[in-house]
């Protein structure tokens, strides 16, 4: 009932909208219509170089950015949690991490990482770790101590606590950093291409809007707004299942 | 009498805190026999948890030593079984799940864990929730699958720290009467820790009365409750003359404490 009121709602705003820019209410150089913007998505993704060069350079960038982030993240967390030297240490400079805006360091990157994608997976990976690393350690450090003592009483190795005690009780926070991390690589990866890429998808945003390419920015704008709702249905599932079975 | 299968000897276990030694636990003795199942009561604050994770082998003693079936305690261990008072199921695991959890870690084979995990599932009366949450099931519930968590390893001892605290008196009664049922067919030898006078009188074969701090055995009461018993134990006058011995024993503790803490507070005023 709730899935069909929700769908609904998006529905109905949908045809609104459409018949807003239809019946021009709205400013048609400002908007356009939605089956105007869909049909200039498909027509984007017909075309092989738009593929390779545009949404396939954006989705590996996200896609090495997220990855790294987790990755990273749930090794710097796991070192936060076990040693009270490095989590005491390093906490304020987590803090100041997130107040950093990767975005206007963009100079920096590219004259240590050069031209090309890896400036932008690195902005988009330091963007998204932060949250990985502080939830990570937050669901190692909240474990509830009895749970511990239950796996200590079963005389389990390091391993085995790891695995079957530490890992599925830390799961949803850790789940949750990345479900963030998720977010913040893909707003990292669009923005860094909108400044300073010439391919990807915030790329084409930005050129198509500089060149009164409305229909074509547009086209693009949807297909990241397809990308992002794509990743957290996934994740969304992956979530569902893994609180499931994880053992 | 035959060789006991746990001993207790000279038990004493000493925190040190701010330069100030705090004794919870002096000379305590005590024995148990295979298959009898012994209570541990006294006045808040005499170091029953300590005392279990002593007997647990999750902490080690000052001096003195636990010894099972003449070999020391020195760490957790597969012959110890232990039953936590706080909710210990795991969440991310069925409750078939948590049950098979020991078995599987010794590395046991699956169809073999299973199978022992279903008879202990339906014996403490939790078929058909075998592939439950925990948060689907009431702390009663949640408890039964910890015990049988516990019990379905085989250890040689359970030791439990209140496992029905959580839960109201009748409850508690009852899943105790539950408990005597199940650890006689297990055939368990069971160390339980409590405060409730009723449980220990209901449930034990002996009773460990500690004093107040430093917690010392003051009496070793034996039960002569007839077995097998339920709940309907509860109105008979065996069970009357237990809780009244533990009664006034545990009164007289807490006077003592009164007391002594009374004597401080005066010292303190004094100077």
């Amino acid at each position: 009932m709730h899935r069909l009121i929700q769908t609904l709602i998006v529905v109905c705003l949908l045809v609104l909208y459409e018949l807003a820019t239809r019946m021009n209410w709205l400013d048609s150089f400002t908007f356009i219509p939605f089956s105007t913007m869909f049909v200039n998505m498909i027509e984007n993704l017909t075309d092989p170089e738009y593929v390779t060069n545009h949404f396939g350079v954006t989705a590996l960038e996200i896609l090495a950015s997220f990855m790294g982030a987790i990755i990273f993240g749930i090794i710097f967390g796991i070192i936060l949690w076990r040693s009270d030297f490095a989590h005491h240490v390093l906490q304020p400079y987590l803090m100041l991490f997130y107040a950093i805006p990767f975005f206007a360091l963009y100079p920096i990157f590219i004259s240590i990482f050069g031209i090309g994608p890896l400036p932008v997976i690195m902005i988009g990976l330091f963007f998204a770790l932060p949250a990985v690393i502080t939830n990570t350690a937050i669901g190692f450090r909240e474990i509830r101590k009895v749970l511990v003592k239950v796996g200590q009483s079963c005389n389990l190795s390091f391993r085995q606590m790891i695995v079957h005690i530490y890992f599925p009780a830390a799961w949803p926070f850790i789940f949750t950093g990345i479900k963030l991390a998720a977010a913040y690589s893909i707003i990292g990866v669009i923005a860094t291409e909108f400044i300073l890429s010439a391919r990807g998808l915030g790329y084409t945003i930005s050129y198509a809007y500089n060149n009164f390419d409305i229909n074509g920015m547009y086209g693009s704008v949807l297909l990241v707004i397809m990308i992002a709702l794509t990743v957290n249905i996934v994740l969304g599932f992956i979530e569902a299942r893994a609180y499931r079975k994880n053992s | 009498m035959a060789e006991p299968l746990m001993k207790v000897e000279n038990l004493t276990k000493v925190y040190n805190s701010d330069a100030k030694e705090v004794v919870a636990l002096k000379n305590i003795e005590f024995t148990v026999q295979k298959g009898e199942f012994i209570s541990i009561v006294g006045p808040s604050g005499c170091g029953k948890t300590t005392l279990l994770e002593i007997l647990s082998g999750l902490r080690l003693p000052t001096t003195g030593s636990v010894k099972i079936k003449g070999k020391a305690v020195t760490g957790p261990q597969r012959s110890i079984g232990i039953v936590f008072q706080e909710e210990s199921t795991f969440p991310w695991r069925t409750v078939l799940e948590n049950v098979e959890f020991g078995l599987q870690m010794q590395g046991m084979p699956k169809a073999e864990y299973r199978d022992k995990a279903h008879k202990m599932v339906e014996l403490v009366g939790l078929k058909g929730f075998e592939n439950s949450y925990p948060f689907e099931l009431s702390g009663g519930m949640r408890q039964r699958v910890a015990i049988a968590r516990t019990l379905v390893t085989q250890p040689e001892i359970v030791v439990m720290d209140e496992p029905f605290g959580a839960l109201d008196e009748q409850t508690r009664l009852i899943l105790g009467g539950e408990l005597l049922k199940i650890v006689e067919q297990t055939k368990a030898t069971v160390v339980l820790v409590t405060h409730s006078i009723q449980e220990a009188a209901l449930l034990s074969d002996k009773i460990v009365v500690l004093s107040a701090r430093p917690g010392k055995v003051k009496y070793l009461i034996k039960s002569t409750l007839p077995k097998p018993r339920d709940a309907t134990a509860l109105t008979t006058p065996e069970f009357a003359e237990i809780t009244q011995k533990l009664w006034s024993s545990l009164e007289e503790e807490s006077l003592t404490k009164r007391h002594d803490v009374d004597n401080d507070s005066s010292r303190v005023v004094g100077q």
